[in-house]
């Protein structure tokens, strides 16, 4: 008989199911992430995973690496840490749209300048969760939240095109109903040297879903399903068929030197060698 | 051998006392009065093979240290007036979950951006309260450039034993002044590094050890996995909301210091044995406090200088002594009264206190704690 | 609401359960399930309904291709497929 393959990732002692709610897409994004590290077949003892404040970021203290449950938006800036301290260690972050994007938009976007070889993964369910359905900076315009009840007057963030303008080496996007697609970013992403960005688009059924009465985890995730073009078949569709739609897949890839590898050359020069 | 005799600024003596204690990360933000130490370690560290890094901001300068000190590394960060503000939040952060790293904090004037260029003592109370909720402080306060150098390996030691940031309060007259100090040769000073956990890792829980102080913990990426997270949590790290769970966390926290206070505390005294008059000062302070009581004595006046160089936590008992003690006390301090707080605070005997104070940008003077000390005895 | 249990409780159940002679190709681990119906909405089979208890349960295990449609897609991990496709 076959074991939960994922069971193996998880945190022993660590009481389940999980905090969020039925049908949130972050366990998901969760499962896809487990299955990627499987696949590319790393020691669990080489990877941190570390996150902010939200939902997403409680993710690490469930799965069974390294973790760190930092503070709202600066998960970027204890990774960057982590990583240039021991370079050897995989250091993810997991954030979401409010941590990485308002209250830690400064060290995302700074984290891609610098090329810092981390791989954040931004579960966008364009809301704050944990503290009850506020809009965050990816709630679209005129869509509904607590402290936005008669739609939002904000305009959004693409995050991929913000981390690509500021620098990242990689960036995609993918949604939670396509969760192979988006385990095959994700290990992709991984194995990206430098900044590299996974947008998981995650339905928030319990507040987003039901605020914009988009009904319940099923009928979000159905949404997902036939809105959703891959960025190849959208490159091939008239403009007007393509609006609304959320694009996936890899956006920008292109070959760098992390920052961790140029620190490597700075110490050779100031040791003279 | 020949003595290694150099003329240093304190921010450099700091720089240099960190590279001594074995600092291999430092991550930070330019600010002034702060600059130097950040200027000193960007260009030391990596010909030792340890890591400098320029952030975005403070929060970020504390959030890597943190970060790398999670992951193995001695850790500093150093900033001045704003910029130790915006650390609060991660402060905080370093207490709760137990990571151990040093700050230094070379004050400035403030409220806001206040004074750049000009020096004050007005952070002692930011230092001890800044961050919200109940939690421990250490805090060590240097008078000079030697000091400066041999607090910041001290400040590293106990950030590895009490396992939490530790605070070097310097301020800017002394992290810009410039004096000659003999460099401690190699194993000169003590240096505490914490021990690594010996149980097996499915044995090993981060903060399960009973004594929270000297004991060993893991670093990540040694083989030991374990969750870290501001979240008041277990002994395994995992977030609880159990108030018997609660309440073992927060005593663990607060004990540390308690029960530790004597190997923590560190009072310099000076012409005390027959004082009749105590002059209470610190960091930059003391050193105009210390040339007064120098020519007060010369006029044959009954004063010593009550100097600590551990300002948090705050040395009760061995100033109430002195206050019972003393007819008259004189605190002199380049704030409005911070330190004058604490000391009425122990003043149970009803003790005379005298402040002298100046919050002007400018250094109290010799002659101004002079002027008090000769005005007592009057 | 049942009781949380951490995953060497859910192992040791499931291994049990394997033991007693389980041999439908989809497994659900309840005490993780949250009743979301994503599994049972996304099967291309149908092969999974809701049960009383708000619980899916595997009613017509003979459609099922062992596609892991379910378990990639649950987002508790409560849900999976007990055989490898045969290749």
């Amino acid at each position: 008989m076959r074991m939960h393959p994922s069971y193996e990732m998880l945190r022993p002692g660590k009481k389940f199911p999980h905090v969020w709610c039925p049908g949130c897409g972050h366990g998901i994004v969760q499962g896809a992430i487990i299955r990627a590290v499987q696949k590319l077949g790393w020691s669990r003892d080489e990877m941190v995973m570390v996150s902010g404040i939200g939902c997403s970021s409680r993710m690490p203290v469930y799965v069974d690496f390294n973790s760190l449950h930092t503070a709202h938006g600066r998960a970027i800036a204890f990774a960057t840490g982590v990583k240039l301290h021991n370079p050897k260690l995989h250091v993810i972050v997991i954030t979401g749209d409010g941590d990485a994007l308002a209250i830690g938009g400064n060290h995302f976007i700074h984290a891609a300048r610098r090329n810092a070889d981390l791989t954040v993964i931004l579960m966008n369910n364009n809301i704050y969760g944990m503290t009850g359905g506020q809009y965050s900076p990816t709630t679209p315009i005129g869509k509904r939240a607590s402290t936005a009840p008669y739609g939002t007057a904000e305009r959004d963030f693409d995050p991929c095109a913000l981390a690509k303008a500021a620098g990242a080496a990689f960036t995609a996007r993918g949604v939670a109903y396509n969760a192979l697609e988006l385990e095959k970013l994700i290990e992709t992403a991984l194995t990206k040297k430098g900044f590299s960005l996974v947008e998981a688009i995650s339905p928030c059924p319990t507040l987003y879903g039901r605020l914009n009465k988009e009904g319940n985890a099923v009928k979000m995730l159905q949404w997902q399903k036939a809105n959703t073009i891959n960025i190849k078949a959208a490159e091939k569709l008239p403009v007007d068929q393509v609006a609304g739609k959320i694009i996936t897949g890899i956006f920008h890839d292109v070959e760098t030197v992390p920052y961790t590898e140029i620190y490597d050359q700075i110490i050779k020069k100031a040791q003279g060698k | 051998m020949s003595k290694d005799i150099r003329l240093l600024q304190g921010n450099e003596a700091c720089a240099l006392g960190a590279i001594y204690a074995g600092c291999d990360f430092f991550g930070g933000y330019p600010i002034t009065p702060s600059t130097e130490v950040a200027e000193e370690m960007a260009l030391m560290l990596p010909k030792k093979g340890g890591k400098f890094i320029q952030m975005e901001d403070e929060i970020a300068g504390i959030g890597t240290i943190l970060g790398a000190a999670a992951a193995g590394a001695k850790a500093m960060t150093a900033t001045s007036g704003p910029g130790f503000s915006l650390m609060m939040e991660l402060l905080g952060y370093g207490c709760m979950a137990e990571i151990p790293c040093v700050i230094v904090n070379v004050q400035r004037g403030g409220p806001s951006t206040g004074l750049p260029t000009k020096g004050a003592q007005a952070d002692m109370m930011q230092a001890r309260w800044g961050t919200h909720g109940d939690h421990p402080t250490i805090a060590l306060c240097p008078s000079s450039v030697e000091e400066s150098f041999k607090l910041t390996v001290k400040a590293f030691n106990l950030a590895e034993k009490f396992r939490m940031p530790v605070i070097l309060l310097l301020d800017e007259f002394i992290g810009h002044m410039r004096e000659k100090m003999q460099m401690p040769a190699p194993g000169e000073l003590e240096l505490y590094t914490h021990p690594q956990p010996t149980v097996s890792p499915a044995e090993y829980t981060h903060y399960g050890d009973g004594s929270s102080v000297g004991g060993p913990y893991a670093s990540m990426g040694s083989g030991y996995r374990f969750n870290i997270t501001g979240l008041t949590h277990d002994q395994h790290g995992f977030p609880t909301g159990r108030s018997d769970e609660i309440q073992w966390k927060m005593d663990r926290l607060k004990d540390k210091i308690e029960k530790h206070r004597p190997e923590l505390l560190e009072v310099d005294q000076e012409f005390m044995d027959d004082a009749e008059i105590a002059v209470f000062s610190y960091g930059g302070a003391a050193r105009s406090a210390q040339q007064a009581i120098r020519e007060a004595r010369a006029r044959g006046i009954k004063v010593g200088l009550v100097r600590p160089t551990t300002i948090w936590p705050f040395p009760d008992q061995a100033l109430e002594e002195i206050l019972r003690k003393v007819k008259t006390v004189i605190v002199a301090e380049i704030s409005q009264g911070q330190l004058l707080g604490e000391i009425q605070r122990l003043n149970q005997t009803h003790t005379k206190v005298i402040p002298v104070q100046r919050y002007d940008g400018e250094m109290l003077t010799p002659n101004e704690v002079l002027n008090a000390i000769v005005e007592v005895t009057k | 609401m049942a009781k949380n249990t951490d995953v060497m409780e859910a192992r040791l159940t499931i291994e049990e359960d394997f033991k007693k002679g389980y041999d439908l190709p989809v497994y659900v681990y309840k005490p993780w399930c949250k009743s979301c119906e994503i599994c049972v909405a996304f099967c291309p089979k149908n092969v999974l309904e809701m049960g009383e208890d708000r619980k899916p349960i595997v009613a017509r295990p003979d459609d099922c291709i062992l596609c892991k449609q379910c378990e990639i897609r649950c987002p508790d991990l409560a849900i999976f497929v007990t055989r490898e496709k045969k290749k």
